[in-house]
């Protein structure tokens, strides 16, 4: 084991502790805000860890670091400046937006692995790990820029989605999905069942948010965030980091208790929240 | 190797069920951007798909947008639930000053 291996191993080690630290103590008032402060020194830890760890282990290539500079830049700078001018009254939709491109990098990174596999792998478990990456990834994207767009009074509802109908269509793209999914696991490569998968689920993120009411959609934005979760921890699996499903399982399980207890907290089931519609309204009234 | 990885997964996933209990209603949203922000965490991903890629410039390409994806996860999600629990947290202060 190389020095640098075990540094690394020692930073991500204190990382996973903080974030833990950092999640429970977001859910008392007196600590939240150190609570937050301290997810991100971990964060920060954690990216520390890993260039270490690559640094000492063969180098990192000079066209890689311009790579990494320029994406850290960009994603960096439009990131702080949406923090700082987006109005403290729509902060769900922020959120969702910034949930949602979480789901898109989990989404690229696993396309960037599945078409040149020499950057991952080409078994079965790095095939199954990209499937669920892509598919989870691609429904918190789409899910989440519908759930902005709702919030911010961009999109309406169509009529035809509030129907019995959207049931089918959901079901439909959800079985697209899944045989997708099954050609690509069954053939191990083939971009074609990669784009199908991606277009299905993409589809299947709208399908099911769209028909969700405004007054639903913080406890949706919670849900879509539990998944953002599962895509970071599926592609842990894809590029073979623990710290990444650490964190990704965490944020998963996390946002899932999470959204129950906003569920509970508005007086609805997840069910109602997920499939109600027409029924929600009916028992709820608005 | 991945028998491991599934071990982390469940250990993972267990620790993120007991994180939480009772939260108020008051910090939903915060919690929610801040868990969200820990979720940008596929930054790890993003780099590893760059420092991997060697020549491809595609793969570099990929991943750098990944990249800057994931960093406007993290940046922004910390930054604004900074801003939102600064907003609570300043009021009290306020009240023990008078």
């Amino acid at each position: 084991m190389s020095a640098s291996l075990i540094l690394k191993y020692a930073i991500e080690l204190v990382a996973v502790l903080l974030l833990a630290l950092g999640i429970k103590g977001l859910s008392k008032v007196r600590s939240a805000r150190g609570a937050n402060q301290l997810a991100a020194v971990a964060m920060a830890l954690a990216v520390l860890g890993l260039l270490i760890n690559y640094a000492g282990d063969g180098g990192i290539a000079a066209t890689a670091w311009i790579w990494i500079i320029a994406g850290t830049l960009a994603g960096g700078i439009l990131g702080a400046i949406t923090a700082q001018r987006v109005p403290m009254t729509s902060m769900p939709e922020t959120v969702a937006l910034f949930n949602g491109c979480g789901g898109m990098s989990s989404l690229l990174v696993a396309l960037g692995v599945a078409l040149f596999p020499e950057a991952g792998g080409s078994d079965l478990v790095a095939v199954v790990s990209i499937v669920v990456s892509v598919f989870v990834g691609a429904i918190t994207f789409t899910g989440s820029i519908v759930a902005m767009a709702k919030l911010q009074g961009w999109l309406s509802t169509p009529a035809w989605m509030q129907s019995r109908l959207r049931h089918a269509v959901n079901i439909a793209l959800a079985v697209l999905s899944l045989v997708a999914a099954v050609k690509l696991i069954a053939s191990g490569e083939g971009a074609q069942g990669l784009w199908l998968l991606v277009i299905g689920s993409g589809l299947l993120g709208i399908g099911v948010t769209l028909p969700i009411g405004g007054a639903d959609m913080p406890v949706v934005i919670s849900l879509l965030n539990s998944y953002s979760g599962v895509a970071a921890a599926a592609a842990g699996f894809v590029v073979g980091s623990q710290l990444l499903i650490v964190a990704g399982a965490m944020v998963g399980a996390a946002g899932l208790i999470l959204t129950q207890v906003m569920c509970d907290g508005m007086n609805r089931s997840l069910v109602s929240v997920l499939f109600g519609g027409a029924l929600g309204a009916t028992s709820g009234g608005g | 190797m991945f028998v491991e990885f599934l071990w982390v997964l469940l250990l993972g996933s267990l620790l993120g069920l007991e994180l939480i209990g009772k939260v108020p209603p008051t910090l939903h949203t915060p919690l929610m951007s801040g868990a969200n922000a820990i979720s940008g965490i596929t930054v790890l991903a993003a780099l590893t798909l760059i420092i991997k890629a060697g020549d491809n410039s595609v793969l570099l390409a990929l991943g750098a947008v990944s990249l800057g994806f994931a960093l406007f996860n993290v940046i922004g999600g910390f930054l604004v639930t900074d801003r939102m629990l600064a907003m609570f947290s300043r009021k009290p202060a306020r009240k023990e000053n008078r």
